[in-house]
């Protein structure tokens, strides 16, 4: 028999956090959560980072003298996985943990135990991650990509990877099926789905893609695991099977993953540009089909990986048009928020700098992109340097640039204080110009031929490398001021109101809460007008 | 919100999760099956 009430008389406990190291083991709040796999993916990010540190010291000249070629391609190896699964990845699952509630207006996630299981279950990943390099024979070396035969040779640290990429694979599918069942079930009355703000809506597309695609990689690393110890053949030609068939698999998986480190980062952009705009988005439904239609392209493009490991023309023709028709619903997105500026009131606050970066220098790396996806063209650019510096550039200031612009954005709103805008600014400006001066020469001596992940070059590429190694301690040095303004404004500073941003007027649930928001965000549902 | 929109929410949240999670499985199973047959063992 329904009873009607209120309010649920078992949520009256938990208002309140605990104290100590319980309030983080055992957390199932939304916001705790946010907050440590954004404050995860910072020391990811440094972890990471101190690995391209040694890897541009070893590049800084031609020759060998910092470390040992194996060593050096260890480095390469798990730069990339500690960045792609540590940093990026944890960093937007923060960001979807702290905002989706506050933007859909509901008290929590749906699911907060399995949010704090799929949290917990990083550390332990990545301590085994990065425990190679302790095994005997070190950490794994062929490259993120994993590729068979070479990581079948793998001496003890390959059981530890498989289980480890698993382990990462669980965590983000559990993220993801959070997402999904909290955007689909929890929004307040009256917000429609296109009513939802963009942020809530490129991260609904991305958990599909990640429930999708998370599996896939799972299955091509298990199937390495019984190649190695159980002696089945998937892609071992000497018994019937097929290296190649790892790659297609692998970027099956490989290629959405690029859209699952980036669509994310097309809302935050989606939700700054308008509120220092002091406009509303342009475009916005359209926007919604752009991110939609990227997502769909993404599972038909991955052959562009492959294009020299032999394929048939048809097919080398369809990845490459497939590849390139990409660059459509993206042109409408950087068409719709360079509109939503024109004539706009801009002011440029950190978030806005940070954006507006993020939409000159994400294009550079598009621009590339479909340099890349053409055939003729890809046969002499691929395992150059061009490739090293197109990816970086939609990674670093794309989807990097991205988070950093969204943690200035509602960092006010997380802590209640506002930060030292001065040294945020700063922060800027030394990352803008030194990003610049680290991956802009890699497209020269890519062109030029120089080969990725080499630890020693011809003599002719050392000015460049020189120029890009500079650049790299520049902007691994400058990271330390984000460091410090995100440390300083936890801490205290002044206070700072609920809309944060004055006269910008942002909208949006998020900005309705006192800054900081209520331990539990929406305990009755906001009413949606 | 009444207890029967509680219970009917968090009846769609574990069914929902439930049917994700089968999504998940079978792409994982699918891509092993598919490299199974394209196999030849």
């Amino acid at each position: 028999m329904a009873q009607a009430t209120d309010t649920l008389p078992h949520d009256d406990h938990h208002d309140q956090p605990d104290t100590g190291i319980k309030r983080w083991l055992f957390a199932t709040n939304h916001k705790d959560i946010g907050t440590m796999y954004l404050v995860f993916s910072l020391i990811m990010f440094f972890v990471g980072g101190a690995m391209a540190m040694v890897i541009r010291a070893e590049l800084f000249k031609p020759g060998l003298q910092l470390v040992d070629p194996m060593f050096f391609n260890q480095m390469t190896t798990l730069h990339a996985l500690v960045m792609i699964f540590g940093a990026v990845m944890p960093a937007f699952v923060g960001l979807a943990n702290w905002m989706i509630p506050l933007q859909i207006g509901a008290p929590d996630m749906a699911l907060p135990r399995m949010n704090n299981f799929s949290f917990w279950i990083l550390p332990f990943a990545f301590t085994l991650l990065l425990s190679t390099l302790l095994v005997p024979g070190g950490a794994p070396a062929g490259g993120w990509t994993l590729y068979p035969p070479l990581v079948l040779q793998g001496g003890d640290y390959f059981p530890m990877v498989i289980f480890a990429i698993h382990l990462m694979g669980i965590s983000s599918i559990m993220g993801a099926i959070n997402v999904i069942v909290t955007i689909m079930n929890m929004r307040a009355p009256g917000m429609d789905l296109l009513r939802m703000p963009l942020f809530c809506w490129s991260w609904l597309i991305t958990a599909y893609l990640l429930i999708a695609v998370m599996p896939v990689l799972a299955g091509a690393v298990t199937m390495l695991l019984t190649d190695h110890f159980f002696k089945t053949s998937f892609f071992n030609a000497a018994g019937g099977g097929d290296p190649v068939m790892f790659e297609h698999i692998f970027w099956f998986f490989g290629h959405p993953e690029v859209y699952i480190m980036i669509l994310p980062a097309f809302g935050i952009i989606s939700e700054i540009l308008p509120t220092f705009s002091r406009k509303p988005l342009f475009g916005a439904v359209s926007m919604v089909y752009a991110t939609a239609s990227i997502a769909f392209l993404s599972f038909i493009v991955w052959g562009h990986h492959m294009f020299v490991d032999g394929m048939p023309l048809a097919a080398q023709m369809f990845f490459m048009m497939s590849t390139m028709l990409i660059a459509v619903p993206t042109g409408v997105k950087v068409f719709n928020w360079t509109a939503t500026m024109w004539r706009g009131s801009l002011s440029f606050e950190p978030p806005m700098l940070f954006a507006i970066a993020f939409l000159f220098m994400f294009s550079i790396g598009g621009f590339s992109g479909v340099m890349l996806a053409l055939v003729p063209a890809d046969f002499q650019y691929q395992n150059t340097y061009f490739v090293v510096a197109h990816f970086h550039y939609v990674l670093v200031p794309g989807a990097i640039f991205a988070i950093m612009a969204a943690v200035y954005y509602w960092l006010p709103k997380w802590t209640g204080h506002m930060y030292n805008l001065t040294l945020a600014k700063t922060h800027f400006w030394l990352s803008t110009i030194f990003v610049n001066v680290l991956f802009f020469p890699q497209h020269f001596l890519g062109l030029a031929g120089m080969p990725r992940r080499v630890p020693d070059y011809a003599v002719q590429f050392s000015d460049w490398n020189m120029v890009s190694s500079i650049g790299a301690f520049g902007f691994g040095l400058s990271q330390v001021l984000f460091a410090i303004v995100v440390i300083q404004c936890i801490r205290g500073g002044q206070k700072a109101s609920s809309v944060v941003w004055g006269d910008a007027l942002p909208t949006g649930l998020e900005w309705t809460l006192s800054s900081p928001p209520p331990y539990h965000s929406f305990i009755t549902a906001p009413e949606i007008k | 919100m009444n207890v029967t929109d509680a219970v009917r929410i968090k009846r769609r949240i574990r069914n929902g999760a439930l049917r994700l999670m089968t999504l998940a499985l079978a792409f994982y199973l699918a891509f092993i099956a598919i490299a199974v047959l394209r196999s030849r063992h």
